[in-house]
């Protein structure tokens, strides 16, 4: 990455780590079941620059904001099977909000406070904020509270650089559906605490976004036996 | 046969009037006493970050701190638990504010990861908490007596709350700064204006232990050292020369034989019971060989 630009602006450092950074929250929302154009996930890194630094090379983060709508496959897999009570039921997944954090130093309450707020007030049902630097304990705190109401998820910069889910001996995980989940427990007559478990904290789990009490289907390619197929519980 | 049933011995008690507060709550007894003592178990609540809010935004209201700023901090800090109050701070920093709750200033910005000072070598980080060392002093004072809290009584239920006292501005010289000056030497004079009596006495103590070790105390003992004239070559010392020439010497250690059964040292006088012995074994073994003849 650093054959591409010789000459020595001292932002180029800093353009190009968030450039990653920007790709792989897009590939990521995207792996999620957002909608998003094509050009938008494979911007290059000229492109990047022309639209989000400033006259001095450094970068904007406060224009680099987006939201995404969930695909209709998306909203298939998150809206719950229709019971008799409930016979049209709402798919339990909105639009996502995006936000890069123009925040050097520290993140308080306030900031976060703002984000939610945001969130909450335009009807986001999911927020992402990518930081530059760590949340403070209290913000942490207030970013579990409010995720009742909107799913709050909080991401540094330096943990996107690189999209992990990319690397050859990471497997792919596919997230179940509710109905999916209950013929996988049906067809092998097992209670869900019966099977693995993945935790929330887990870099994949965090990738995906996973709550706790859903299926990923995670699927090696292996020599002797071709495709297998494992499951876990996220907890 | 039909016989009354065992009197009890207790003393009667007149039945309960009313329903009692037990039964008011709807609960057995053996809830009840698991309630209370689960109570005893709970934790703090956690601050709640409204209180956060309020004591880092815009607070202190004015600079100095008005007693309405710092009756408000007094009445909320008991609650904090230390890694919350660690918490406090950061949250000041993170509006850039100085660490101390009192304080209005802007924390510092020094450069650099690491920074020397007369008192050793710091993280930056860590003195940028702060707008000045004294705030960190006074910061910090709250921290250790969150950290080991003295109790008191507050009002008629018997609460117990941590007690917190605030650092005051004259007292400010930390134990770092004073024992610095003391090994530059500065420290008597010092002490002398600010503790009165009891520096005046330590400082005497101190220059008597200090002229009794520099040894200029007046019980002095003259020591002159000279050498020995030798005048003939040394020789090692012989039995006879040390025994007068006695023919059992060899055998004395100290100028006692060995084997005289804790008797006095042996003189002339007593060879003949010495050789009384001697004669006897052989006595006997003559008999012996005669009677073994017919
Ligand atoms: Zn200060």
């Amino acid at each position: 990455m650093a054959d591409d630009f010789g000459s020595g602006n001292i932002h180029d450092k800093e353009v190009s780590r968030l450039w990653r950074a920007w790709r792989t929250i897009h590939e990521m929302v995207a792996d999620r079941g957002y909608e998003l154009a094509e050009d938008e996930i494979k911007m290059s890194l000229e492109a990047f620059k022309q639209k989000f630094t400033n006259g001095d090379g450094s970068p904007n983060r406060s224009i680099m904001s987006f939201s995404a709508r969930p695909s209709t496959t998306m909203i298939k897999k998150f809206t719950p099977p229709p019971t008799p009570s409930n016979p049209d039921p709402a798919p339990e997944c909105g639009t996502i909000w995006v936000e890069f954090c123009p925040e050097k130093s520290s993140i308080g309450i306030s900031v976060m406070k703002k984000f939610v707020e945001h969130c909450s007030s335009n009807g986001y049902k999911a927020g992402i904020l990518v930081t530059a630097v760590a949340l403070s304990a209290q913000a942490r705190k207030v970013m579990t509270v409010t995720s009742q109401y909107t799913l709050i998820e909080c991401f540094l910069e330096e943990d996107l650089l690189v999209n992990i889910t990319h690397h050859d001996l990471v497997p792919t995980h596919i997230l179940l559906s509710r109905e999916e989940k209950m013929a996988l427990l049906k067809r092998y007559r097992l209670k869900e605490t019966q099977l693995p478990r993945i935790l929330q904290k887990d870099p994949i789990a965090r990738y995906l976004g996973l709550k706790r009490g859903q299926v990923v289907k995670i699927v090696r390619i292996s020599e002797t036996a071709g495709r297998y197929a494992s499951y876990r519980l996220c907890v | 046969m039909a016989t009354d049933p065992p009197k009890s011995i207790l003393k009667k008690q007149p039945p309960p009037s009313g329903p009692s507060a037990l039964e008011l709550t709807g609960l057995t007894r053996a809830q009840a006493t698991q309630l209370l003592s689960l109570s005893k178990t709970e934790l703090k609540p956690p601050i709640p970050i409204s209180t956060f809010e309020l004591l880092s935004a815009s607070f202190p209201s004015c600079t100095p701190p008005s007693p309405s700023d710092i009756s408000l901090l007094l009445s909320h800090l008991p609650n904090f638990s230390p890694s919350e109050y660690l918490d406090l701070i950061d949250e000041r920093n993170c509006l850039n504010q100085c660490g101390y709750a009192l304080c209005s200033n802007p924390r510092r910005n020094f450069p650099g990861k690491v920074k020397i000072r007369p008192s050793g070598v710091a993280k930056t980080a860590d003195l940028n908490k702060w707008c000045s060392d004294d705030c960190a002093l006074k910061g910090m004072y709250i921290h250790v007596q969150l950290e080991h809290p003295s109790y008191e009584w507050v009002g008629d239920k018997g609460e117990m709350k941590v007690k917190i006292r605030l650092r005051e501005d004259n007292d400010s010289k930390g134990p770092v700064e004073d024992q610095r000056k003391k090994v530059v030497g500065l420290s008597l004079d010092d002490d002398m204006d600010k503790k009165g009596d009891e520096a005046h006495e330590k400082k005497q103590q101190a220059g008597k232990l200090a002229v009794e070790r520099n040894g200029m105390s007046v019980d002095r003992v003259e020591v002159s050292i000279g050498e020995k004239e030798i005048t003939q070559p040394p020789t090692a010392p012989t039995f006879s020369s040390a025994q007068g020439g006695q023919s059992d010497a060899h055998l004395m250690v100290e100028g006692y034989k060995i084997g005289s059964r804790g008797k006095k040292p042996k003189n002339t006088d007593g060879e003949s019971d010495d050789d009384e012995d001697d004669d006897f074994i052989p006595s006997i073994r003559i008999e012996a060989l005669n009677y073994g003849k017919p």
